[in-house]
């Protein structure tokens, strides 16, 4: 199928998927069907037009971030170039999220640059006058040189704090920044003034040690965020841009944007819906597991609703009636509470903000006594005030708690966790019962063949391969556990599908028929719950049963041990049948089996145990765990599954391995405890100098050393958390149940 | 130590090439993506 990409040159379209920089050109992320070693990535950059700045294809997550030209080619002819050359591109919206965290990224290391290769200049130049090695006919050329130098770190690298603690103290509530921007600013000025004057001390080099210390901090704060939107803008596997609609004079490809209530629009086998709308004309199976994490194709009948996003997995295509199209579909709402969750500040970082407004307060006033204490001697009494408002700089008790989170966030994502909602590590390690559900979340979405049994004198081998070629042309979760079996001399041909119930086709000339055996035909030794039983038969006569079960995910067994071991308590919350919920947890070891449960009971389940007084952490998958996700105190969502856990999620786990769930709880236990020890610290710390710099002695460069000493020490505390046991192997860039 | 009347402008001098070089590096993405780039196929 030839698709027409011209949709994509028009301005509105192409605002919404792509992104415009300031030197004119334009930068997207597209995803890349076939993108599977170095070798197609030199096949793809060499399909690329004249006119493509730079693309830069990502193998593991199949993505290909492209910048162009609009003025010297257009994008649906870099498009269909890409596409002619064998790899199906897909268009992602874009709203230009991942840009802003990008371009804030660039600003924090350029400053961080300036502020280190500047700052270092000036704290040599410094260190001079401080050895006393230094004619007093130098003094001024090490002076000026050094208010040169120490002008881009103050304005350029310091401008964020200074920027935001001043506008803060004119709004009338002074935040962390506002005593750093007054620190910065009367060191800065008085060292200019004595400078000039030639007259007192400089302070330059305190300057820029203080500035290059709290960039640092800044910085690895808003790396974790930064990560979170690039992992998220790349499993975004959102809604289809294009549709093709059905119009009185034929099928024409129009943008999803322009869909409208009541319009008939035609999806081809394999592609993906545009928008919610209802089912016309015949039956047909669509895989939700974007929407719900459910693995099984769903049967849909005519008149029965259809999300945007679900992909038609049978062979022919279907007609939909657009019922909600463009921001109103159920994908874009998921889409829109996955930024809103990004977009959200930590708890702690709130809390100590409203701290700091009081502890700032005292600071300065204490600041402004200090100087009138020292009065008439303005030098003494300047730097003791000075002294009091870096060596008070809550720089030690503010990194206190980022830091740690932050470096907690950066361990743990790689193990493919990725922290969400900074609060969550604070609040988990007070957790004491886990809510787990079964389906998309104990067990993977792929089924395995389990167990075969013969009915009439074939073999194994010949029943799986004609169960394989009756299979082979579909693809959903029962067809793939075929996958492996085919043998060369069998096609199956007229495959047919009814939806709900199975396939059936001719296979050398005899009908063949591949359905879920009802149990009570099946027999009664079927006693594995957790398999589901499929009969195959020729001409009517059954032939074999084949049992398919859901594999469990890797690394189960190990979280589950590694909670109990922990003292967490573990329910399973499964809404299967009895037997098959509790065959799972007994193989897993799991204590609490509920089973059979709505996600109303649920998370009925969920407050019973709240009300008790437990923290519970939730882990689940899908639109059944939306409630149970959203009501624990700690949510892990699964990002191979439904988008709707992502939303819900405080934590996301990025690949199919539960292992790294093990290491979530202990992690953030020692996340708690690094940040007790650091504001036990910093408190102290911040204690013990008080008095000392208000009694002046202690001068703004022991002030301004102290300070650094204290955040070092901090920091390297937090950074303990990085290192440390059960770091597993890196897992990158798995994407499954990525639709495109 | 007259020497110093060169030697500072120039170690200024210097000081802002190499951070005008790394701002350009940073404007360029060459800083985006530390994690990945380890573990990505070698495009020749």
């Amino acid at each position: 199928m030839s698709q027409d990409w011209t949709l994509y040159d028009r301005a509105d379209v192409l605002d919404q998927v792509s992104q415009r920089r300031r030197d004119g050109q334009r930068e997207m992320l597209l995803r890349v069907e076939g993108l599977r070693c170095g070798a197609c990535v030199r096949r793809l950059t060499q399909a690329l037009p004249e006119g493509v700045s730079d693309a830069r294809a990502d193998v593991p997550s199949g993505t290909c971030e492209l910048s162009w030209d609009p003025q010297q080619v257009a994008l649906s002819q870099i498009l269909s170039q890409i596409d002619a050359a064998g790899f199906a591109p897909a268009v992602l919206a874009d709203d230009g999220a991942y840009q802003r965290v990008r371009e804030a990224r660039h600003s924090a290391l350029a400053r961080i640059g300036v502020a280190l290769l500047f700052g270092m200049q000036v704290m040599m130049l410094a260190s001079g006058e401080y050895l006393g090695e230094v004619d007093a006919s130098m003094r001024p050329l090490l002076r000026y040189a050094q208010w040169l130098l120490a002008t881009p770190v103050a304005l350029y690298a310091g401008w964020p704090f200074l920027r935001d603690g001043w506008r803060s103290l004119l709004a009338g509530a002074p935040t962390m920044d506002t005593p750093v921007a007054m620190a910065l600013t009367g060191a800065y000025l008085s060292s200019a003034f004595n400078t000039v004057l030639d007259t007192g001390h400089v302070y330059f080099d305190s300057v820029a040690m203080f500035v290059l210390l709290l960039s640092l901090a800044r910085f690895w704060e808003q790396k974790g965020r930064a990560q979170a939107a690039d992992r998220l803008r790349r499993l975004a596997a959102t809604q289809p841009l294009s549709a093709r609609r059905v119009d009185a004079d034929g099928v024409h490809d129009v943008a999803a944007s322009e869909l409208e209530e009541g319009d008939e629009i035609l999806v081809a086998p394999g592609a993906s819906v545009a928008a919610d709308g209802v089912l016309l004309g015949c039956a047909a199976e669509f895989d939700e597991s974007l929407l719900s994490g459910e693995a099984v194709p769903q049967p849909r009948g005519p008149g029965e609703t259809v999300c945007a996003g679900s992909v038609n997995c049978g062979l022919q295509p279907v007609r939909i009636r657009v019922q909600r199209a463009g921001t109103q579909t159920t994908l874009s709402q998921i889409a829109r509470m996955v930024h809103r969750a990004l977009a959200a500040r930590p708890q702690v970082q709130i809390w100590a903000d409203r701290i700091a407004g009081r502890f700032v307060a005292v600071v300065m006033v204490l600041a402004a006594v200090a100087l009138l204490w020292w009065w008439p001697d303005s030098e003494r009494g300047f730097e003791a005030a000075l002294a009091v408002l870096v060596v008070t700089c809550p720089c030690a008790l503010s990194l206190a708690t980022p830091m740690a989170l932050a470096s907690a966030m950066t361990r743990l994502s790689r193990q493919g966790l990725l922290v969400v909602r900074a609060d969550a590590l604070i609040k988990l390690a007070s957790v004491d019962r886990v809510c787990i559900d079964k389906t998309g979340t104990l067990t993977t979405r792929d089924m395995r063949v389990q167990r075969v049994k013969l009915l009439a004198g074939m073999s194994e081998a010949q029943v799986l391969g004609a169960a394989s070629a009756l299979e082979a042309g579909l693809d959903h979760p029962i067809a793939r556990a075929f996958r492996g079996f085919e043998t060369q001399d069998r096609q199956a041909e007229d495959v047919t599908i009814e939806p709900g119930r199975g396939v059936h086709g001719r296979i050398q000339g005899h009908n063949w028929s591949l359905r879920a055996a009802d149990p009570a035909t099946a027999g009664q030794d079927h006693t594995e719950a957790f398999m589901r039983w499929f009969e195959l038969s020729c001409e009517d006569q059954p032939v074999a049963h084949i049992a398919l079960t859901e594999e469990l995910r890797e690394g189960v067994r190990h979280a589950v041990r590694h909670w109990h071991q922990n003292g967490l308590k573990v329910h399973l919350l499964s809404g299967d049948r009895p037997k098959a919920a509790a065959a799972v947890a007994g193989f897993v070891g799991i204590d609490e089996v509920h089973s059979a449960m709505t996600p109303a009971s649920k998370l009925a389940h969920l407050q019973a145990l709240q009300a008790q007084g437990h923290r519970v952490l939730a882990v689940g998958d899908g639109v059944n765990d939306g409630p149970l996700l959203a009501g624990a105190d700690v949510s892990v969502g699964i990002a191979s599954g439904a988008a709707l856990a992502q939303a819900h999620g405080d934590a996301i786990l990025m690949n199919d391995d539960l292992s790294s769930l093990s290491s979530l709880i202990s992690t953030a236990r020692r996340t708690r405890r690094v940040v007790t020890q650091n504001l036990v610290w910093a408190a102290a710390y911040n204690l013990t100098m008080l008095p000392l710099a208000f009694s002046g002695m202690i001068t703004p460069w022991i002030a301004a050393l102290g300070m650094g000493g204290s955040s070092a020490l901090v920091t390297l505390n937090a950074m303990r958390l990085l290192r440390g046991e059960t770091s597993q192997p890196r897992q990158q860039g798995k994407l499954t149940g990525a639709v495109a | 130590m007259n020497s110093l009347y060169l030697l500072i402008p120039l170690s200024i001098g210097l000081v802002t090439l190499a951070a005008a070089v790394f701002i350009l590096a940073i404007r360029k993405g060459q800083f985006d993506d530390l994690d990945r780039q380890q573990q990505r196929m070698p495009d020749e």
